[in-house]
């Protein structure tokens, strides 16, 4: 018996305990709470939005300060309470039915969708977009889950990005700014490729950015329009892909264009090859005509300096220079010339020299 | 409900099953009751921090403190403990995954295509593996910002960088614009993060590898690095040319200016040694000219017969009657 009674007690305490729990709960900073009663919303828990703002009048930022305080007057007027910030709250066991949403940036992420630009050019856009709840109530109501609020934005976002998309051009999908590419040095330089650039580059009036955030602004008036109870942060892109079937027709340009550079390269490469070898070969011939025109001028000095000591130092006894300059040459002229003949002469025995030989005995 | 009133409902759950089996003194009970909560009142009053980490303290909800690394006390039951890594720098993959880290440094990796291929801003493919380093400034934010901060983080990494590279041409991409990609990826990856106040400070978003696309679009990439350097051959090879030749003809025009001097100092020097030797003989020959005039005669006759085939003729004789005299020869 005694072990029984102990018994119950143990459990009558649980069930005790466990009633309490189901009258208190807890919400955090970034929670929303909706209470309902037999299915009717009587009592909202706002999260600020903003860290350690636990009332309205302590939030920063004053635009959110004025959803708040927009909130808590649209709550009134449908005689639901509003509460504002984290902590305890009480609920009536049984009738009272908490669903706690999660107040903080929710990640909807689209599946990639093929879009076709105003430029009839398809592109796969996979864009992302961070939202969050704004009107608790409204959320409830309307799309009620986070995953009803995925399925709802799918619709919203996938048409906004696909009109937007459709209303530019595929360079403005892909560049940010709008001042043409500068080229690398090495393909400005050459007049063929940089008018290739010219036909490819197209005016772009706008960037992603710009898209983008039309495609944001868009998609929240719906959002506000349906009253979702929803703001969404951002719209952007994650990925843009060519279809598979026009990376083929990217890839040949690719390959086309590297060609051409590579050709480039490798003519310049010749041309200023065949510019240093002939520059060489003037340069030699300079050289070497400079050279011989030197030697030449050299040379004529010398012969001038000879012909004039020659004459100088000769022009003193003409007749003499002759005698002895014959004499002088006689040897060469006459003598055993090495190769081995010897000059033959008829000599007249009655001439200067022999005349001694067979002559008069020096008369 | 916290993780707290979980095991508190799990504990007297666990305690209404052994007291419905009957069988456990009711003194046993008790003690067990009180043990198990003894327990869980003590494990939960502390928690450790770790030495990269901050914790953030909520108390029934609301934000309490926040708590650095080391052994703090709490509240059982409604004090909520949430730690982050703060003053680690944190690293993402993109564009590849490191599938192995090699204790050598040759490390595995595995690309992802789709993540790392991008469109530039000209209309070409990319591939770009780079990383995310970050760092959680403030953790309360981090928390609160996102349920999933690390993949709101990812994602918004990809759309820094496409765009990025979606405003750059391929070779700003490939080459020299890689230090401007980086810098203009992080700092737009900065205001994407700062719009979402996730409390997070992103250090750097470092290019990995970047490479044109694989295959044919590749080869075609690395024929104009050959290119290039075939350019460079070509050329150095007719420097080599210039560098052989120019010395060459250097050296072929000293030797025709020094062969000419060379002649020009002997012609000089010959001439001039000839004059001055007539010089000195004219000198001598004045003052005796018919003597010296005769001794130079027969000298040089002296110096000439020696060598010559010779034939006297009478004086006044024709040279007929002697021409079958070359038969015999003569002395």
């Amino acid at each position: 018996m005694k072990l029984k009674t102990l018994t119950y007690m143990a459990a009558g305490a649980a069930m005790m305990a466990m009633g309490a729990c189901s009258t208190l709960y807890t919400t955090t900073e970034t929670q929303h709470v909706v209470v309902t009663r037999t299915g009717k919303p009587v009592r909202v828990i706002v999260s600020t939005g903003e860290l350690g703002a636990q009332r309205i009048e302590d939030v920063k930022d004053p635009a959110r300060r004025a959803h708040l305080a927009r909130l808590q007057e649209s709550y009134a007027e449908k005689g639901i309470e509003m509460v504002v910030g984290a902590g305890i709250h009480m609920k009536r066991p049984l009738v009272d039915k908490v669903t706690i949403y999660d107040g903080r940036l929710q990640r909807y992420d689209a599946d990639p969708s093929d879009v076709v630009t105003m430029d009839k050019k398809h592109l796969v856009v996979d864009t992302y977009a961070p939202w969050r709840i704004s009107d608790p109530l409204a959320f409830a109501l309307t799309v009620q889950s986070e995953h009803g609020a995925q399925a709802r934005l799918d619709d919203i976002i996938y048409s906004r990005v696909r009109e937007q998309t459709g209303r530019s051009k595929l360079i403005e999908l892909v560049r940010t700014t709008t001042t043409p590419l500068a080229r690398s040095l090495e393909e400005s330089t050459d007049p063929e490729i940089a008018g290739e650039h010219k036909r490819e580059v197209e005016t772009i009036r706008y960037g992603r950015d710009t898209v983008l955030e039309k495609v944001a602004t868009a998609s929240n008036s719906d959002v506000q329009q349906y009253g979702l109870g929803l703001e969404i942060v951002d719209v952007r892109i994650k990925r843009s892909d060519l279809p598979p079937e026009n990376v083929k027709s990217v890839y040949d340009r690719m390959i086309a264009e590297r060609g051409r550079i590579s050709k480039k390269y490798r003519s310049e490469g010749e041309q200023e090859a065949q510019r240093i070898r002939a520059e060489t070969d003037r340069q030699a011939q300079e050289i070497e005509s400079l050279a011989r025109k030197t030697a030449q001028e050299t040379m004529g000095d010398a012969d001038a300096t000879a012909i004039r000591v020659a004459a100088e130092k000769y022009g003193q006894d003409p007749d003499f220079f002759e005698f002895w300059r014959t004499m002088q040459a006689y040897p060469t002229a006459y003598g055993d010339n090495g190769k081995g003949g010897k000059t033959k002469v008829l000599l007249d025995a009655e001439s200067d020299f022999n005349r001694y030989l067979l002559g008069s005995n020096g008369k | 409900m916290t993780r707290y009133e979980r095991e508190f409902g799990d504990a007297t759950s666990r305690l209404r099953n052994m007291a419905g089996r009957g069988d456990l003194s009711g003194k046993l009970i008790t003690t067990g009751l009180a043990a198990v909560t003894g327990l869980t009142m003590a494990l939960g009053s502390f928690y450790v921090v770790g030495k990269t980490e901050q914790a953030v303290v909520t108390r029934n909800g609301t934000y309490l403190e926040t708590t650095d690394a080391g052994l703090h006390g709490k509240m059982p039951f409604i004090d909520d403990v949430e730690k982050v890594v703060v003053t680690e720098v944190q690293r993402l993959e993109l564009g590849f995954r490191t599938l192995e880290e090699g204790d050598d440094g040759a490390a595995k990796y595995e690309t992802k295509a789709d993540e790392a291929t991008m469109l530039t801003g000209d209309e070409n493919l990319v591939m770009v593996n780079w990383t995310v380093q970050y760092q959680v400034v403030d953790p309360r934010k981090w928390l609160y910002a996102s349920p999933n901060p690390v993949g709101l983080l990812r994602d918004s990494a990809e759309a820094a960088m496409r765009q990025t590279v979606g405003d750059n041409s391929i070779d700003m991409v490939l080459t020299e614009g890689k230090s401007q990609v980086q810098e203009a990826s992080k700092r737009t990856l900065q205001q994407i993060v700062d719009k979402y106040d996730m409390g997070v400070r992103i250090i750097g978003t470092p290019l990995q590898d970047v490479t044109p696309p694989a295959g044919d679009v590749s080869s075609a990439f690395s024929d104009v690095q050959s290119a290039k350097e075939d350019k460079e051959k070509i050329i150095n090879e007719a420097l080599a040319y210039a560098n052989e030749k120019l010395p060459a003809a250097r050296g072929l025009a000293s030797q025709i200016t020094e062969d000419a001097k060379g002649y020009a100092a002997t012609r000089v020097n010959v001439v001039t040694g000839e004059a001055n030797r007539f010089d000195k003989i004219l000198e001598q020959y004045r003052r005796a000219p018919d003597v010296t005039r005769q001794r130079l005669y027969i000298e040089t006759i002296e110096q000439v017969y020696p060598g010559l085939d010779k034939i006297l003729i009478e004086g006044g004789k024709g040279v007929l009657p002697l021409l079958d005299l070359n038969k015999e020869g003569s002395q």
